[in-house]
């Protein structure tokens, strides 16, 4: 009898345990996300991250400390007083690594041999945003970086010395360069309309490839001024020689008008009223220019105009005119002012052109100039308007100090920022950060 | 009728009995005046009795020899009457807990006081239903120890938080489990916003509603607080945070019925102090003056600024400074009406009740309005007994925005100068022009009366809950109990946006979703009870299986086409996503308690919980033991008058808790891209989707949260049962806490759903009553309770000292921090020499460190409740304070307000210039003057290169939280059987050094893990309540 009970009892137990482990059965996977995504989604996405942090905080906080604008409420106005601190600028730098990078290593991972073209993309947008986070950062994560899905020990990413990560930058681009140039046949399956760059274009990423090959190699123009021209130099002729001739191959940035496709500085403006206007010094440079009512809304209470500051204006990622100002700007360094002032009158023109304002006048004054004319201040200065909401003009500013510019009335720091401070989370998360809080401290590239 | 059956009684008495035999009449009451129903009448040694009818009176045949009668009412003192040459015996029983008390525990077992080992405070429903509130969460503050009610606003429908033992865990659920009639209650936060939404809805939105709020107070009879997992254990993992058991009322032999009525009308209580001397514009401190000195404005023509968020203006002209408070708060009320009848006879008892809450809110347009209906019947047939109970609740609302938020309400009308009108519109409305644009005093923001009246956010929530029982008793010794139960909403909600609003797409929006939760628990248990001579045992084992889907539809339109026509057709924007969520829970469980005389009794219990959140490298089950031991030593000690009841308790328990759903794997997600200061990009874009992977790295291997606790304490009784005392000292570890880690970005994610972590609560609880005086006709009892809760990190994850616990502001967050209390407030701070005093820059201002830091723990140190109660014949009064002692509140409204010049005291000092105590970099002491306007917007406020430090205020109070005179009319006529009139006042009193709104204040709500934040909070409220209670 006890025997039975025993019997019963263990096997009710076992029952009872085999139910409820069934009833729970069945129901860890979410049904609200996907665990796999196709090429094509993915390739959306990681464009539009990066869209994002080529035209955000990352673009509108430089354009203040270039003087292009002015920081005038709350937040903004501490920025103008140089006043950017670990936190301020998070959500930035989280954007480039867990967004924007992230996304395209997933993207060259996935996409292999059989979707080159696919993987020629990926490697571009991943040297779009190393390119960022290293100009802004100065060493940051790579090789040891975005290793997360390995593991915990992989959470706390050393950090790697800049010239080694614009080292990475050319060859991730030259890897590029060589997946672009595959026959379309020989992949299964090519972009299209979920390239909301290029809708697909092969040819126009190889050539803006090309042209961010050559803002890293002119990126050295410190450490390295003749080789750097040179090396720009090669690299901008095998880009004229693969076909760039004109603006129309600019890499531009796509915006809707729907709200959450809207052009970040008018989304900015909107949402944002007051807080960044045109700065005075930029206007005055304006002055009689045909770009100005095209970049000016009004004075300098007022936000930027309409060129690039309408609900759907498209933003200037790289550009021919950009290629033409490094150019001009690598050929005068090398001693080939000829060479030089051509780069920099077509890189004028072509800017003006693009922008429907290529008043003759203008250009006969501005873009007229000839090897015994020519100047890097000329070639900067014009570089300077021409490349209006763009990051790369913080860079430019920081390698040649042209246009000279003064820093704020009543700011913190007695010199402009040269670099941003380490991110919150990266000084509480990862242990093998190097912290830098001082805004002054030079980047590698942009030596003494 | 009652009448009837005790004449009946005095026939049959008479006519038909034994000489000596006689029948005693009388009321029991209780000594709140109120008449006992169901009181238990015995007479001693001769094994008859009888109840108190609907009336609280009784009748009870006395056989011959017997002197004494026993009257026992659960939660009140026993008490024996000896029988002198009246045959009429009316007795006053005193609340308290009895020697022979019943408690409700863990799936709704009742089990003798004597033999918990642990502690469970007991509130009566009346204390909830009286104290007016129309959520009956917040109607628990300061009545039990070991809680913290934490009520987020004096607005219709706002949520209240409540937290027993504090924080056990760090991101899973911090709310304790509610059961109604042992049926698990969802009081979830539901907060629905677009998946295209990139910030932490919790900061701005509105105050959205804890599900508790659907609860009718008057239906709760009583309500047992299981605190720590002891008690709690044979619940599961659902029960980590404890467990509100609420009981409803049931019917009674008999027929009654009852109709309850209060009105209450409610004000803001508490409001910063603002200028109405200077208007807006800039200028402050630099201001500039006339050759008399008099500031005359920002401009130097001496015209206003418009454009400007600022009061840093012109000083206003006598009678040009407007009280938009006056003009913008109105009286809220609120009318309550209750209805219930019951009845039943010796096997079947039933209840009916509805009632109607119509409430009006202090911020126009808001409103809540509820429904309830409520039935429950028990029928017993031989050896069976059937319980069904079901309730229908439609709760209906109208809230404001709050908070951070361009449409907000305090937001724009704090920061409005006071030179400004809020209803200087030049349409009849006044907060609207003639040409259909808004008054507004910024672009920016919205009026906050346009934005209460134009940008409503309503919900709608039908909600069934139902559950049938069966209790079989195949022998004597043996119960079955299968019992299923279900609990089922609906929240449609809409949420507008009219055209020309600041928050949000200024071209319209309308939002509409639906929010489904379903939910079904059954349980299967079988009971033991036997006693062997000395020694009893009361075996349970069971099984429970519980199943919860909860679905989300979310559909916004934007840019509307036809202007006040909110429908989705209207726009051309169309955005919708969906969500649902699927958990399981199956638990088998088991306790044993052993019983040896009335001196000693162990508790030996264990539950194994499977779970469907487990990743595919986990088990998906875990087993948890708990055991408590009481003594009670009154038994053994001589018996004496002093020591009346005295048990020794300590108990030991495990709870383990399953990870969230859908943690368990990385997924790809519809991303959307912000950098903080716009809404974004996102997809659809251009007509194309887009996914990336998430940001959140899933973890197959996730561990159950284990949390271990241990408790002591002892129950005692002195004099005779006229002073009542409780104490218990518990130490809480959680350790391998389920978190969203965050990591650093650069490898990939921002955080990493992991097992991190060890945190410790450890406190002590006191509760106490005394029968100060205790007559026949007059009584007077104090009582109290006092809560000690102390919180510590004790580990994060390796090499990780702090994290971020829940998305908040730059600047400044909520965190864990090792050896701090979790959700401290971490934010930037000034730079400090080692003395600890401030390091003053060049410029004069202290300097902000480069590092953000630990600001304060917002929890408090301690918190007590003390109540009184006076009862002479039917007139008693009662009154409760509250005392919070500690915890910081980080004033974000202050320090913009500052910043802008709209405070009082930016105000009195304007014209001032400060020297601010401190060092200079060399060591020596602050020379350097600032004028008024840095020292306002940057040392006091959030301007410039401010540490948010200087926002951090103590929330200390002590809050007259309810005072009550009721009145109870002897009988008055054959049909009205009771009659009571009270008036109540809640909130009447507050003392505080907090210089925003009533401290008792959450940003982000009982939804949240942030605690202490005040930023454009919505105010609280005082009321005053009138109401009667009847019987029929």
């Amino acid at each position: 009898m006890k025997k039975i009970y025993s019997f019963v009892s263990v096997a009710a137990a076992l029952m009872l345990s085999a139910g409820c482990s069934k009833f729970v059965e069945g129901y860890e996977v979410s049904p609200n996300s996907p665990a796999q995504v196709s090429l094509e989604i993915l390739l959306t996405g990681t464009e539009l991250q990066t869209v994002n942090n080529y035209t955000g905080d990352l673009a509108r906080i430089p354009s203040l400390l270039v003087q292009h604008s002015a920081g005038r409420t709350f937040q903004y106005a501490d920025f103008q007083t140089y006043d950017i601190t670990e936190s301020s600028i998070d959500n930035q730098w989280q954007n480039l690594y867990s967004g924007g990078l992230i996304n395209a290593q997933l993207l060259i991972e996935q996409s292999g041999d059989n979707f080159k073209i696919y993987r020629g993309i990926a490697r571009v947008l991943r040297a779009l945003n190393l390119g960022l986070a290293t100009d802004m950062w100065g060493d940051v994560p790579n090789a040891a970086a975005l290793k997360g899905f390995e593991g915990e020990a992989n959470f706390n990413p050393v950090y790697e010395q800049q010239e080694n990560i614009l080292k990475d930058i050319q060859s991730t681009l030259d890897a590029a360069i060589t997946d672009l140039s595959s026959d379309p046949a020989t992949n299964s399956r090519v972009p299209g309309t979920d390239d909301l760059i290029f809708n697909g274009d092969a040819g126009n990423w190889r050539l803006a490839a090309r042209v961010l090959k050559a803002r890293y190699a002119n990126r050295l123009s410190k450490r390295d001024p003749q080789g750097s021209a040179t090396l720009t130099l090669s690299i901008l002729d095998a880009a004229y020689a693969d076909g760039l001739t004109a603006s129309a191959s600019d890499m531009m940035a796509p915006f809707g008008t729907a709200t959450n496709e809207w052009n970040q500085w008018f989304a900015f403006n909107d949402q944002r009223a007051g807080y960044l206007t045109m700065n005075q010094f930029f206007l005055d440079l304006l002055n009689g220019d045909p770009r100005l009512p095209l970049y000016a809304s009004g004075t300098d209470q007022d936000p930027l105009g309409p060129y690039y500051g309408s609900q759907d204006s498209p933003l200037p990622l790289v550009t021919f005119a950009e290629a033409k100002f490094m150019e001009a700007e690598a050929a005068l360094r090398s001693g080939n002012a000829p060479r030089a002032a051509t780069a920099y009158n077509e890189a004028v023109t072509a800017n003006l052109t693009k922008l429907g304002v290529a008043d003759p006048a203008y250009l006969l004054l501005n873009a007229s100039e000839i090897g015994l004319t020519i100047t890097l201040e000329k070639i900067m200065t014009q570089k300077y308007i021409a490349m209006f909401t763009q990051s790369e003009v913080w860079s430019d500013w920081r390698r040649t100090n042209l246009p000279v510019l003064t820093p704020n009335a009543g700011a913190s720091l007695t010199e402009i920022p040269r670099r941003f401070p380490t991110a919150q989370n990266e000084r509480l998360y990862n242990n093998r950060a190097v912290i830098v809080s001082d805004l002054t401290q030079r980047v590698w590239w942009d030596a003494q | 009728m009652k009448r009837l059956l005790s004449t009946l009684y005095m026939v049959l008495a008479v006519a038909g009995l034994a000489f000596a035999q006689r029948t005693v009449v009388g009321t029991v009451s209780g000594d709140d005046g109120e008449a006992l129903i169901g009181a238990s009448v015995s007479v001693k040694g001769a094994g008859v009795g009888a109840r108190t009818d609907l009336n609280g009176q009784y009748s009870v045949v006395v056989p011959a020899g017997s002197t004494v009668l026993v009257f026992t009412y659960t939660g009140y003192t026993s008490q024996e009457a000896t029988l002198g040459a009246s045959n009429v015996v009316n007795v006053v029983l005193a609340t308290g807990q009895v020697l022979q008390e019943v408690v409700v525990t863990a799936l709704g077992i009742t089990r003798s006081e004597k033999s918990l080992g642990y502690s469970v405070s007991e509130v009566k429903g009346s204390s909830v239903a009286n104290s007016g509130e129309v959520n009956a969460i917040q109607g628990l503050a300061a009545k039990a120890s070991g809680i913290q009610v934490v009520g987020s606003a004096g607005t219709p429908g706002a949520s209240t938080k409540i937290l027993i033992r504090g924080n056990s865990s760090f991101q899973l659920n911090t709310q304790p489990l509610i059961v109604i009639d042992n049926v698990p209650y969802d009081n979830s936060v539901n907060t629905v916003i677009g998946g295209d939404y990139p910030f932490n809805a919790n900061l701005g939105g509105v105050n959205e509603s804890n599900r508790g709020i659907d609860i009718n107070p008057d239906d709760i009879a009583s309500i047992s607080v299981l605190k720590g997992p002891s008690a709690s254990a044979l619940y599961g993992t659902r029960a980590a945070n404890g467990v509100i058991l609420i009981t409803t009322k049931k019917g009674a032999k008999g027929l009654d019925a009852s109709y309850n009525f209060s009105y209450s009308t409610d004000e803001v209580n508490k409001l910063p102090d603002l200028q109405s001397q200077f208007g807006q514009g800039n200028g402050g401190g630099a201001a500039i003056k006339d050759a008399n000195g008099v500031i005359t404005g920002s401009k130097p023509d001496g015209t206003r600024a418009t454009n400007t968020p600022n009061s840093w203006g012109p000083r206003i002209a006598d009678g040009q400074a407007f009280d938009n408070f006056d003009s913008y708060f109105q009286k809220g009320q609120t009318l309550s009406h209750n209805f219930s009848v019951g009845g039943g006879n010796e096997n079947t008892t039933f209840r009916f009740s509805y009632s109607n809450t119509d409430q009006t809110g202090i911020v126009p347009n808001t409103s809540l309005n509820r429904n309830t209906f409520r039935v429950s019947a028990t029928t017993g047939v031989k050896k069976f007994k059937i319980t069904a109970n079901g309730a229908y609740t439609n709760t209906r609302d109208s809230k404001a925005q709050n908070g951070s938020n361009l449409s907000g309400v305090m937001l724009p009308l704090l920061r409005m100068p006071a030179d400004f009108n809020v209803l200087g519109g030049t349409a009849a409305n006044g907060y609207e022009n003639l040409d259909g644009s808004q008054h507004t005093y910024l672009p920016n923001y919205d009026n906050p009366i346009w934005t209460a009246e134009r940008n409503p956010n309503k919900s709608n929530v039908g909600r069934f809950t139902g559950s049938l029982g069966l209790d079989y008793l195949p022998l004597d010794w043996l119960t079955l109990t299968f019992r299923i139960g279900t609990d089922l909403y609906n929240d449609e909600r809409n949420q507008i946006f009219a055209v020309g609003n600041n928050g949000q797409d200024p071209r319209g929006e309308v939002w509409q979703s639906n929010l489904k939760h379903e939910e079904i628990n059954t349980d299967f248990l079988a009971r033991i009870q036997k006693t062997f001579g000395d020694f009893s045992t009361n075996i349970l084992v069971g099984s429970q299986l519980n199943h919860r889907y909860d679905q989300s539809v979310f559909a916004r339109g934007r840019n509307l086409a036809v202007p006040g026509f909110y429908n989705l057709s209207n726009a051309s924007d169309l955005y919708a996503d969906n969500s649902e969520q699927i958990v399981r829970l199956a638990g088998a469980l088991f306790s044993v308690d052993l019983g040896y005389k009335e001196l000693v009794y162990l508790t030996v219990g264990g539950r194994n919980d499977w779970a469907s959140t487990f990743g595919p490298d986990a088990k998906n089950s875990f087993f948890y033991p708990s055991a408590s031991l009481s003594v009670i030593l009154s038994e053994v000690i001589p018996a004496n008058d002093a020591l009346t009841y005295l048990k020794v308790r300590g108990s030991f328990a495990r709870a383990g808790r399953e990870p969230n759903a859908y943690t368990s794997r990385t997924y790809y997600v519809r991303p959307f891209l912000t950098d903080g200061f716009t809404d974004g990009l996102s997809f659809p874009y251009l007509g194309q989707n887009g996914f990336t992977i998430s940001n959140s790295l899933g973890n197959s291997a996730l561990r159950p949260e284990i949390n271990q606790s241990y408790e002591g304490g002892l129950d005692a009784r002195l004099w005779k049962n006229r002073v009542r005392l409780g104490f218990t000292y518990y130490v809480s570890d959680s350790k391998d806490l389920l978190v969203a880690r965050p990591i650093a970005a650069t490898s990939g994610f921002s955080a990493f759903n992991s097992n991190s972590g060890k945190m410790r609560n450890k406190g002590i609880e006191l509760e106490a009553s005394v029968d100060v005086v205790r007559t026949k006709s007059f009584t007077w009892t104090v009582g109290g309770n006092f809560t000690r809760n102390r919180n510590e990190v004790l580990e994060l994850s390796e090499g990780v000292e702090q994290f971020s616990v829940e998305a908040a502001f730059t600047g400044i967050g909520s965190y864990a921090i090792v050896g701090q209390p979790y959700g401290a407030v971490y934010g930037t701070k000034w730079v400090r020499d080692p003395q600890g005093r401030l390091v003053i820059g060049a410029n004069g201002l202290p300097q902000r460190a480069a590092e953000e830091g630990f600001l304060g723990n917002p929890y408090p140190d301690w918190t007590a409740g003390v109540n009184t109660l006076f009862s002479f014949k039917g007139i008693s009064l009662s009154g409760l304070l509250d005392i919070r002692q500690g915890g910081i509140l980080w004033n974000g409204t202050q320090a913009r307000l500052s910043r802008i010049g709209r405070t009082q005291e930016s105000a009195d000092g304007r014209d001032k210039t400060f020297i601010i105590e401190g060092v200079k970099a060399d060591g020596t002491p602050n020379t350097t003057p600032v004028n008024s306007l840095a020292y306002y917007s940057t040392f006091k406020g959030d301007g410039g290169a401010y540490a948010v430090e200087n926002a951090i205020e103590d929330g200390s109070w002590v809050r007259l939280r309810e005072v009550t005179l009721s009145y109870t009319l002897p009988s008055i006529s054959k049909f009205v059987k009771g009659l009571t009139i009270y008036a109540t006042g809640r909130n009447l009193w507050l003392k505080t050094d907090y210089t925003g709104v009533d401290p008792e204040t959450s940003l982000t709500g009982a939804g949240s893990s942030i605690g202490g934040f005040d930023y454009f909070n919505m105010p609280g409220a005082r009321s005053f309540i009138v109401g009667l209670r009847s019987n029929f």
